[in-house]
């Protein structure tokens, strides 16, 4: 694994982010943590643009207050201000866990918050486990801020426990605030109960107690290589070794994916549960055989960060014949040249974390037929006239209530309703 | 019955569009001061996607553009071209200065725009860079105009929020250099200024601005609305403008360097009782007399407001069968809208008033006791002077608002505009009017609001309630109605840690 210093942040003079900063890559790590409690100690502004950014796609779970800091808090600081909103959110919802991140305008005025963290921890009213991460924005940009927060969580995991659970992992990588990321996460333990893998914990979007309960499990599993960070340092305080496997879009993903993880676990692939999810899927495309043969060589483009954006491109290419002209990756992570490898000369031109102005010009002389991206792509399938197929983050102007997963072997006939409808459905001049 | 069995060629009804409804739900979520506000720059960045030929620069890290992207009122509809320096730790220590100054470069030789926004950030405002200075040192073809200090809150005064300060940059920038005697005026030409919240202004002020022909003038400009530089540039053209709070600065730019007048829709001394505002036919009367004040044509202002209005009393006239002598509760805050004009002008009456603040905006919640009280004063007198005499519940529970409403049995209640509650009253059983129905009745000017208010009302009467809404599985929070107890906790800490930990 290529180490984080040699991932310096490109200069830019001007720049249409792909990405959000260290501060928002934290939050959507933290906030995985399904009991516990986000506390920005920012101004409203910080607070309500990832409340925003929480709240569009999930009504209901939106697990993030703020310190309440004013102008003049920029002069004198507001530690005690962090204190506060510390104790009324462990008071009010009696989290198991609450996660303190800091914004660009206290860091720079220098609020000292690993002294509130302590304080908090001395404090017997406060139950909740209570970590401070730097996250000011300016640091870093979004993954990396999600990289060293998943990390951050290590100095929790039980370190006695020393009994591993057979067959068990961990999933890491997972982010819960993904585009139908509760289909998928249902559809991706299913699976591995289906070969007999048992879910240890899910990093994150899980309890505190099972982010604790961690090191029990006998692999890791980083999908797309998101989190390869946390599952390092694991592998060397917990001896727990890892396995990176692509995100398991498509059938031959989800099957190399369960493969891998069987492989790693020292397990026979049951392939009577193989035969049978592959069955149900050709039923699936037999319905809609024809449209497949007739979509055969479009042309898309992808904009999604790179755990996601890689899987999809392969199974696009290798399963549904698609031409993918251009891939953008929104964010790198650790894995990003062990996954290009994967798709050379699949693709015909990748994009790297690209300016946004950039990247649209380069997907509209591309000329495609589909775009799969985020609702931050309207626009640019609206001026190509071409669908939007929203499967990366942040994907805010659609909700996903139903059990329809992109990922693993439920998610074929998910997939081809989407493609299949997008274009079947549209009206076309006569 | 519809609205458009009595649409003719003068009517002015408001029609829906789906986006009123996306509205509706962004207004819904509990963004606006109740479990999290947002910040200057995203009131700010609304006004740019006003404007023609524009980038947004933000001087900022990438988070700020990243999220801001998403804003508060357009939740559905990102704004997307958001430029930003992506300063770094470097840039906190050494400032960004150099770099601004290199970006407005690249951006205008990407995007080749009219005019070039650059709005600070938290990071800049407290670096201190002179960002000021960039509108002369940066060599680019096109209009630089620079917006300091928009980080942090909203601030309850109107002239230190981000729209009003992007506003003032906006206009006292790119006036700078235009004289007067570069002007050629026009005597019978007036600015309308927008709050640029909703989309499509133009449709929302689709009466005034005939309202305004009707009277022998016409329109400058709606600032702002789908404008470019030159439109902005071509502000001192009119006579006069009307705008909100003659306390901004632009205001008084515009009125010392070119003489132009002013028509202020929210004079002093503000809400000082609940027929204050533009609003209602006396409103919008007492509007079109002082357009025609400061223009001097008083005669032509009477004639059209007398025309005008009884083109809209007639059609309210209608409906007034089906409302006159029923009884409504009142369910609201500072502001009287359309449940005064079910009063004023359709004989309803209150049998029950309820105060609510802590459901409201910023602004209902900013308000103290003394205030408060203040207000149910106003609505008192308001009720006694149409021959009501309502009960008044002051932040009552859910529970004690179902015994009043259960003891009065009004006809039909009439939620806040805000209000997310309505199928909570007609799950009681109780007719309800919907305000979702009249979607921005407070940001439209003209007399055909108020029949918009009849009809809905009257439509409230007619229809069955919606005896099982499916909102009414989920529990409601007692103190916060329309939230349940989940939300209405955030409500409660946001309210310790903003309102009351100040």
């Amino acid at each position: 694994m290529a180490e984080e210093t040699e991932y310096e942040e490109q200069e830019h003079l001007s720049l249409d982010p792909t990405q959000g900063c260290q501060l928002i890559g934290a939050f959507r790590a933290f906030h995985g943590i399904k009991d516990g409690y986000v506390v920005l100690h920012s101004p409203p502004g910080c607070h309500s643009g990832m409340l925003l950014l929480r709240t569009l796609c999930d009504n209901a779970d939106a697990r993030i207050a703020f310190s309440g800091i004013h102008p003049r808090d920029f002069i004198y600081g507001a530690e005690h201000k962090a204190l506060i909103a510390l104790k009324k959110v462990d008071e009010t919802f009696k989290p198991a866990f609450i996660a303190l991140l800091d914004a660009c305008a206290p860091a720079i005025v220098g609020d000292d918050l690993d002294a509130v963290e302590v304080k908090a921890r001395e404090d017997a009213e406060i139950k909740s486990k209570i970590l401070y991460f730097s996250a000011a924005g300016f640091h870093k940009n979004m993954w990396l801020g999600y990289e060293s927060a998943l990390v951050s969580l290590v100095k929790f995991m039980d370190t006695n426990e020393s009994l591993k659970a057979k067959d068990s992992v961990n999933l890491i990588g997972f982010k819960d605030d993904g585009f139908k990321s509760v289909a998928d996460l249902t559809e991706i333990k299913r699976l591995l109960n289906g070969v007999g893998v048992k879910v240890n914990a899910v990093l994150t979007a899980d309890e505190f107690k099972q982010i604790v309960a961690a090191p029990k499990a006998s692999l890791n599993i980083v999908l797309g290589g998101d989190g390869v960070k946390l599952a390092k340092v694991m592998n060397k305080q917990f001896e727990i070794p890892y396995v990176v496997v692509d995100y398991p879009y498509g059938v031959s993903a989800t099957e190399r994916f369960l493969e891998r993880v069987c492989e790693e676990l020292d397990k026979e692939v049951d392939e009577i549960f193989l035969s049978q999810e592959r069955a149900r899927v050709k039923e699936s495309v037999e319905k809609v055989q024809f449209y497949l043969h007739g979509f055969y060589g479009l042309s898309c483009a992808i904009i999604g960060d790179t755990a996601k954006g890689i899987g999809l491109a392969k199974f696009l290419s290798s399963e549904l014949g698609f031409d993918v002209k251009v891939l953008a990756l929104t964010n790198k992570n650790f894995w990003l040249e062990e996954n290009l490898k994967g798709i050379s000369g699949l693709v015909q031109e990748v994009l790297v974390e690209p300016d946004r102005f950039e990247m649209e010009r380069c997907i509209a002389n591309a000329g495609i037929q589909m775009l799969f991206g985020s609702t931050f792509d309207k626009r640019l399938a609206n001026v190509e006239r071409v669908p939007l197929i929203r499967f990366s983050y942040p994907t805010i102007d659609n909700v996903a209530l139903t059990d329809t997963p992109y990922a693993g072997f439920r998610s074929i006939p998910t997939w081809l309703e989407s493609i299949v409808n997008s274009l079947v459905s549209r009206y076309y001049e006569v | 019955m519809g609205k458009e069995e009595i649409m003719n060629d003068n009517s002015f009804n408001y029609t829906l569009s789906p986006e009123d409804f996306m509205v509706s739900s962004v207004w819904s979520l509990p963004i606006h001061g109740r479990a999290a506000l947002g910040g200057k720059i995203s009131c700010a960045t609304t006004i740019a996607t006003s404007l023609k030929n524009t980038v947004v620069l933000v001087h900022g890290p990438i988070g700020c553009a990243f999220q801001r992207r998403i804003n508060p009122c357009r939740g559905w509809n990102p704004i997307y071209d958001m430029t930003c320096t992506a300063l770094t730790e470097a840039e906190t220590v050494f400032g960004g200065y150099d770099k601004l100054l290199g970006a407005i470069e690249e951006v205008y030789d990407k995007y080749k725009p009219e005019l070039i926004l650059v709005i600070s950030t938290d990071v800049s405002d407290q670096i201190g860079d002179y960002m000021e200075a960039v509108r002369e040192e940066s060599k680019v073809p096109c209009d630089v105009v620079v917006s300091t200090l928009v980080s942090c809150e909203q601030d309850s005064v109107f002239t230190k929020r981000g729209v009003s300060i992007v506003r003032n940059a906006l206009i006292t920038q790119l006036l700078e250099t235009v004289d007067k005697d570069e002007i050629e005026e026009d005597e019978k030409s007036l600015n309308i200024t927008t709050l640029v919240q909703f989309p499509d202004e133009g449709r929302r002020y689709r009466e005034l601005h005939s309202l305004i022909r009707k009277m022998g003038l016409h329109v400058n400009g709606f600032y702002f609305y789908n404008n470019s530089v030159r439109d902005i540039k071509s502000m001192p053209r009119a006579f006069a403008s009307v705008v909100h709070y003659a306390s901004e600065p632009w205001t008084e730019f515009l009125e010392k360097k070119y003489g132009m007048k002013y028509i202020e829709l929210y004079p002093e001394p503000r809400f000082s009782s609940i027929e204050y505002g533009p609003y209602g036919f006396e409103g919008v009367d007492r509007l079109l007399m002082d357009i025609g004040k400061v223009y001097g044509i008083e005669g032509e202002a009477e004639e059209v407001a007398k025309r005008s209005r009884r083109e809209a009393e007639e059609a309210l006239s209608s409906h007034l069968p089906a409302l006159k002598g029923k009884s409504i509760s009142v369910v609201g805050s500072y502001t009287g809208g359309y449940a005064a004009d079910l009063v004023r002008y359709c004989g309803m009456k209150c049998k029950l008033l309820v105060l609510k603040f802590r459901t409201g905006t910023n602004f209902d919640m900013l308000l103290n006791e003394a205030a408060k009280e203040r207000t149910a004063e106003m609505w008192h007198d308001f009720f006694l002077k149409y021959d009501s005499d309502p009960e008044i519940l002051v932040e009552p529970t859910l529970e004690q608002e179902l015994k009043a409403l259960k003891r009065t049995k009004p006809d039909l209640i009439v939620p806040p505009a805000l209000g997310t509650s309505a199928w909570w009253y007609e799950k009681q059983g109780f007719k309800t009017l919907i305000p979702n129905r009249l979607s921005g009745y407070f940001f439209r000017l003209g007399y055909w609001t108020v029949v918009d208010a009849a009809i809905e009302a009257r439509r409230a009467l007619e229809r069955p309630c919606s005896s099982e809404p499916l909102l009414s599985l989920l529990d409601q929070d007692e103190e916060y109605g329309g939230l349940t107890k989940y939300w209405a906790n955030n409500a409660r800490v946001f309210r310790h840690v903003w309102y009351e930990e100040v």
